[in-house]
Parts: C-alpha cells; structure tokens; sequence
C-alpha cells in the first residue's frame, strides 16, 4: 500500500514536475525575447551611426574631419595637440570594418630568460568589442578575454567559470596591461599640459605632457611623441602620480590600410626595471568581416580547452 | 590500492608517456620565435628605432586586408609539436612529532624526488592537443603523493570537438593540495562533445563541469556541481554531471538549458536546469530555474547579479525553493537514537550578498577588501547537531541522501579576506611585502577558520627570495562545518631562493583541547634543490 502511494505521489511529482518545467522555460524564453540586445553587433546599440553605442562624445569623429591643423609644427596650441591626439585615436581604429589579427608576445628579461605567447585578436571598434584567445603557448592555447565596451570577462576552462577584470590588469604579469589592446581613447582620457618639439630619429615630432582627467586610465601622466605630417604616434612616457617614469612604449612599425593605422610593432620598456622589455608584433592582419558570434562569451568558451 | 601497486603502477605509466612522447622528441618545436623581428632590440637605441631607411609606415590595400589575411611576419611554427615544462628537484623529507606522538605517527626523514607542475605537451597536428601534467614527492621505497591530470582535445573545428579529461590522485597528506586523498583515486573529469547548429546554437553533450553563480565562498544557485566548495581553494574546480548543454547566444546576452539524464537509473530522477543572462549596462543579470523529476532535489527559481556601485563590486544570488533538498536529522524517540525527515512542502529562501573593494598606486601601495554573507534558508538554525557522529551516520543511512546534505548545513554565514601589499627600493633592490588573511565563520554551529599569511619578496627575477609565513588555524568542536578536527591551527614557513630554485617548506600542525591546551604537536618539512627547470 505505501509502496503504491510512493509511486503516485512520484508520478504526480513528476507530472507537476514537467509543467513546472515548461512554465520556466516558457517565462525564460519569454524574457530572452523581450530582452534589449546587448552593445555587441553590426548595427545594434542606442547612439545610432557608425559610433552607436560605445560611449564616445557624439562629435568625436565630426569635429576631427575638418579640423585644420597648423602647417609650422612649432605653431601647435595645446587644442591643437589635442586634436592632433584625436586625430591618432580615430586612426588606430576601424570604425567601417572589423580587424583580426594574429599578435606575439615576447618579453625578455636578461636574468630569466625569454616568454613568448601568441594571441589571436578580433575586433569590432564601432562597438568597442574585443576577442582575444591565447594560441601559444600550448599548454594555455584556448584561454582568452572578451570586452566590450566596459564589460570584460576572462574565462578559467579548468572551472569553467568566467570572471570580471578591468583594464587596469596587468597582461600576463607583463610590462603590457589590458587597455594596450582597446582602441586608443587618449584625447578623451587626458587634457593636455604642456606641448614642446624635438626629434626622434628621423623624424620631427610634437611632444605633449598630458594629464588623465578620470582615474580610469592606468597611467596618471603621460608624455606623447607625435609625427606631426602623417599623424602618427612614436613614444609615449607614462609616469606615476609623484612623476616617476613607470614605462615607455615605442611604436617603431606602422601598417596603414585606408584610413586606419595599426602600430604592427610595439616595444614596452619598464621605468622601474628597465631590463624588463617587451614586444607585441602584429601579423596576418585583415579587415574582413568577422561573425556576432566571435564576440559573445560563448565562443570564448568552445574555442578554449 | 596499496602503496606497492603505486609503485608498481608508476614505472609503468612513466614508460607510457615516453612511449606516446618518445617517438616525437625529435620533432621539438620551441614556442619561441627565431625571428629576431618580434623580439624586443637588446638595447632601446631610439635612433636606431626611429633612424632606418625604410619607412616606417607600410601601406596595403584596403581590398587585398578585406580579402583575407596579410603576413607581416613569417610563421614558422610546423608539427608535430611536442613541449615539455615544470621543475624537478631532490631534497629531503620527513616528520617529527614531538608531543603526544602515537603509534600511527611518522617520525621520518628521506632523501626524495619532487616533481612539480610537469607537462607534457603533445600536438600532432593543429587540432590535437594531448596533455599531461605530473606532481609527485617520492622516496626511496614508496610514493608518498602523486597528482596526474591529463586531457585530449580533438577539434574537427572550431566549435566541432571531443574533449575528455581524467585524473589520478594520491595524497593521503595533502602535501600536494588542499585536498586529502587517503587511498588512490582516479577519476573521470570530463568528456564531453561539442557541436552547434549554424553557429546559432551550441551544444555541449556529456560529463562536464557546471559553474553557476557569482558568489565565493558561497554559492547557493550553483545547483549542477555535484562536488563542496573548498573554504580554503573557493576557486577550484568541482566534479560536473552528465548533462546535455544547450546554448543560445544573443549578443552578449545568453540563453541556456541543462538538461541532466537520470542518474539513478530510474528516469524520474533525470532533471533539468535554465539560465538567461543578461547584460544591462555594467551589470550581468541572471534568471534561472530547476527542477527534478522525483522531487529529491526541489524546484527553484534563481536571480543573481553582478556589477559596480560606484568603486565597489557588488554580487549576490537569490535562490527560492520549494521544499529542501537536506535530509535533517533529529533525536529519535529512543536515547541516544537519531530519526531523519525531510520538509518538502514549505517555501525556502537562500540569499548570499558580496562586495569587494580594491586599489592600487603606483608607488606600488595596493589592498583589497571582500566580504560575503550568507544566508541559508534550507539550513539548521543551530547545526552541532552534526557534531555527533550517530547523527550524521543516520542521514548517511537514510534513502534520500545527498552528497552536500552535510555540507553548508549552518543558517547563517560570513566569509571575508583581506590584504595589503606594498613595494619599496627599485630594480634589483626591489622588495614587495603582502599581507592578507581569509577568514570564514559558522554562525550555527560556532566554528571558524582564518588564515593570516605575510610573504616578503626580495629582489627581482632570477636572484628572487621569497619568504612566506602563513597560520591555518580552525576553531570549533570536532566534526564542526569549519574545524572538523576540533581546535587546530598550522604555522607554516615556506621559503624560495634564487627564484624557487631552492625550496624549503615547514608546517607545524597543533592539536589543541577544546580549552587550547595543546593536545599533539607534529611537523612536516622539506627542501629540495629544484636544479631541473623546463
């Protein structure tokens, strides 16, 4: 008898089971097809045209296109300077097209020894969507980082458990840190200081001290060199809030496709130990358009181990 | 299995990997580049930098970057691809127990080998990766700990794989980690395949692991782990079920269905799980429900949150149930007797709220703050019930019970760490010195566990010395949540020189009475010249 009254109440349970689950999965599917779709996407996002959705001023490309610029470089006002910085912000990205790329690591140290790693990057700047998934070395091929905008998420494939950082982290304990990977954003993030010339090599540059106007920014002063005819960032000092020199970088090797300027090779010194270097060499750049998909945490998932 | 078949099995799997790795050795290939062109210049000459011939500016054709990939620099990497790395290193071992020793304690010291954190890694071609990793401390006649984890990963695709990973553990000490392994264990950790339909929706079927939910210490809606939360390692990996993964990304919002086939044989106890997150700003919002067929584990529905208030990250996660998964246990009608039971038709409410706080200066000065709370519905108001070991062998011995049923079985909760971390001289001088503890409290059953640690580094890279002082004390009765041993507490020194290359470890384990006197003193240590660094 209560063997009989075990299996009807199980198969009751069962039975309010199954519609219980229906209903929850009814009220899921409700949800996700109400729900706003996330920044992520070609053509998505609030602010509408090419900038929709990541949070920049709504003239940040227009005031650029017809600005004219001094001919005589030591004629440069600090507004001048910078929109000289917007000028190299806007063409470190791709705003009419995605970019991937596949980039090395090397950081040399002359007591330990040489670390390489190789990542391959995807990008989609209009929505300030960032893809990166470790492929050397072999032993951590798979890990990787989703940003977009300023949500970012590393995924562990051991717990698979995805995790929050910020763009302040340090990349791979390395002298590079995470926002060397975002599209540059410095004429948003500082106000200019000072503005002097000199000469880097060859070429004659403007040279800007900069003052970060949000604590966001892992630098709290920085100095830039700036070729001025065509626009390009050589040196950037960054300093601590006493003025102590943290790390310089170098972009020593330019690729130019339309109006955009990849910096293919980046040399980063420590301020601190200056036999601490290292070099991040983009190749197998290319602008050809990347699926959705690629920019959702659930990709970063399959493609990891 | 005895330590004689340890020693008999080991041999042999080390023939194994010689025998699936021997073969390639030959084909080594060194992750690093040979290019010097991706290597930073041995000196920053900005003249040289800057100074060249050539421009520094290449341009390409828009078209031809469209089209497809532009090679910058040229790659050189070819299969097989076989990688070795880790440290191995010989020293001496042993165990003292100088108060309160008994006939089960070891007083030894051996010469032995430590392997620590070596991998093999095997690729034959682009899509398959082999891996093997290795910690072992050996003697001259037995196998004190060993660890072995392995893993393939065999990709048609992208998104179209089998992946399978499985363990062998032996560490009746816990010398290798924080868990203890008294006999030889192996184990099945994952395998499972991956597909998709369209690149719209993704599968994932078989043995898996599942991590939901934000929280730390605690984790009420993380229903599909089938393994506790180390209070000393919250972020290790736990055992997953057999379930089949459905996955629909929309954006970076994300619609998820677990689907978890019986696991008793009987069909009704085959359960299913749902999950959407959305993005909404900076936050990450997550709806979530279960439910399983029989009923043995309740249904529920979840809410969890992750975000910023202002300079602080905030999380929670909100479970309700209806009825409780625990099987309780109470005194029975005869003394000395205990009865179990269950409450299945009352609505139950979990709720874990964290905030975390931390900054960083440049002059090096950083600290951080975490708290957790916690507070569990489905728990007992007061749990020292489950400090009488006639108790917990009733709800052992009842028909429904559950692994985690003896787990987290307190009301209330409060977890915590903190540390502060500062950095003085520059370059070779350079000397870091953190402090921080974690610390975690029982409030229904009164026990506790904190963990002070101070480690001081001095200088930098290869002429490195690292000191670290730690003390894992717990306090409560024996059997409690937090000191199932009773009051216990283990100062422990470990010391690194010249980067690891010299490594000494000594830990103390005090037994002490429930009124702190001291009941048994044993010591552990070790130091080993880990001469072979891969």
């Amino acid at each position: 008898m209560n063997g009989a009254r075990a299996v009807t109440t199980k198969f009751v349970h069962a039975k309010l089971t199954g519609k219980l689950s229906l209903v929850l999965f009814g009220l899921v599917l409700v949800f996700s097809a109400r729900a706003q779709s996330a920044p992520a996407g070609g053509g998505h996002g609030g602010g509408g045209g090419p900038m929709g959705g990541i949070g920049l001023p709504l003239n940040f490309l227009q005031a650029d296109k017809d600005y004219k610029f001094p001919d005589d470089i030591a004629k440069y006002s600090a507004n001048d300077f910078l929109m000289l910085v917007r000028r190299t912000d806007i063409r470190s990205s791709f705003y009419n097209s995605d970019m991937s790329a596949t980039i090395s690591m090397v950081s040399v140290s002359p007591v330990r020894g040489t670390f390489a790693n190789k990542q391959q990057i995807y990008r989609r700047d209009k929505d300030d969507a960032f893809l990166m998934i470790m492929v050397e070395p072999e032993s951590r091929k798979g890990q990787g980082m989703l940003r977009v905008d300023n949500n970012m998420w590393r995924y562990d494939p051991t717990s698979r458990k995805f995790t929050h950082t910020t763009l302040k982290d340090t990349y791979e304990n390395s002298t590079v840190t995470n926002n060397d990977f975002r599209r540059w954003q410095r004429s948003i993030d500082y106000s200019v200081v000072s503005i002097t010339t000199g000469t880097l090599g060859n070429y004659k540059v403007i040279i800007g001290e900069l003052k970060a106007n949000n604590d966001e920014v892992p630098f709290p002063y920085i100095k830039m060199y700036i070729e001025a005819d065509r626009k390009i960032v050589l040196k950037v000092e960054e300093y601590s809030l006493s003025m102590k020199l943290l790390r310089t970088a170098y972009y020593t090797q330019y690729v130019q496709i339309g109006d955009s300027l990849i910096p293919t090779v980046q040399i980063f010194q420590d301020g601190l130990i200056p036999e601490k270097r290292s070099q991040v060499t983009y190749t197998d750049i290319s602008t050809k358009s990347l699926p959705d998909y690629y920019f959702t945490k659930e990709y970063l998932e399959r493609v990891s181990q | 299995m005895n330590n004689r078949t340890i020693r008999r099995s080991i041999p042999l799997a080390i023939v194994a990997i010689f025998a699936l790795f021997g073969a390639n050795l030959w084909a080594q290939t060194s992750s690093t580049p040979t290019s010097t062109s991706v290597t930073p210049p041995a000196v920053i000459d900005e003249n040289q930098l800057f100074g060249g011939s050539k421009d520094i500016v290449t341009v390409i054709d828009p078209a031809t970057a469209a089209a497809g990939n532009v090679q910058l620099v040229k790659d050189t990497k070819t299969y097989p691809v076989f990688l070795i790395s880790g440290t191995a290193g010989a020293g001496l071992y042993g165990n003292y127990t100088p108060v309160g020793s008994g006939s089960s304690d070891l007083q030894t010291l051996y010469g032995a080998v430590n392997i620590s954190g070596l991998e093999f890694d095997y690729l034959p071609t682009k899509d398959l990766h082999f891996s093997l990793a290795n910690d072992l401390l050996a003697v001259p006649n037995q196998i004190l700990a060993a660890s072995v984890t392995g893993y393939a990963d065999l990709r048609m695709s992208d998104l179209v794989r089998l992946y399978a990973s499985g363990a062998f553990n032996y560490d009746p000490t816990s010398y290798l980690s924080t868990t203890k392994y008294s006999s030889p264990a192996f184990s099945l950790v994952e395998l499972f395949v991956d597909t998709q339909i369209n690149n719209q929706i993704f599968f994932r079927l078989g043995k898996q692991r599942i991590s939901w939910g934000v929280g730390y210490w605690y984790k009420p809606s993380d229903v599909l782990s089938l393994s506790a939360i180390d209070p000393d390692n919250p972020t290790a990996a736990r055992e997953g079920p057999f379930a089949f993964k459905v996955d629909v990304p929309m954006k970076l919002n994300h619609l998820m269905v677990y689907m978890v086939p019986p696991v008793t044989g009987l069909a009704d106890s085959s359960s299913i799980a749902s999950k959407y997150d959305l993005v909404v700003g900076g936050w990450e919002l997550s709806l979530a429900g279960y439910a399983r067929a029989d009923m043995l584990a309740r249904p529920r529905g979840i809410f969890t949150f992750t975000g910023a208030v202002g300079p602080f990250d905030v999380y929670g996660e909100n479970v309700l149930l209806y009825g409780s998964d625990r099987t309780y246990v109470r005194p029975g009608s005869t003394p000395g007797a205990y009865e179990t039971y269950r409450v299945e038709d009352l609505p139950f409410f979990q709720s874990t709220l964290g905030i975390k706080y931390s900054a960083s200066y440049s002059n090096g000065l950083s600290y951080a703050l975490h708290v957790q709370g916690y507070y569990n519905g489905t728990g007992y108001a007061d749990s020292s019930i489950l400090q009488n070991a006639a108790a917990r062998t009733a709800v052992r011995n009842s028909g429904t019970y559950q692994a985690n049923d003896l787990t987290q079985a307190g009301m209330w909760y409060l977890a915590g760490s903190a540390s502060l971390s500062g950095r003085f001289g520059e370059g070779r001088n350079l000397t870091q010195v953190t402090g921080s503890v974690y610390a975690l409290r029982n409030f229904s059953d009164t026990s506790m566990r904190f963990n002070p640690q101070l480690q001081i580094q001095v200088g930098d890279q290869g002429g490195r010395a690292t000191f670290t002082f730690s003390d894992l004390t717990a306090i409560g009765p024996s059997l409690s949540e937090y000191a199932p041993n009773g009051n216990k507490t283990t100062p422990a020194v470990t010391v690194g020189i010249l980067n690891d290359a010299v490594d000494l470890q000594a830990s103390v384990p005090i037994l002490l009475n429930s009124d702190f006197s001291v009941k048994k003193v044993q010591t552990e240590f070790s130091i080993f010249w880990n001469a072979v660094q891969y």
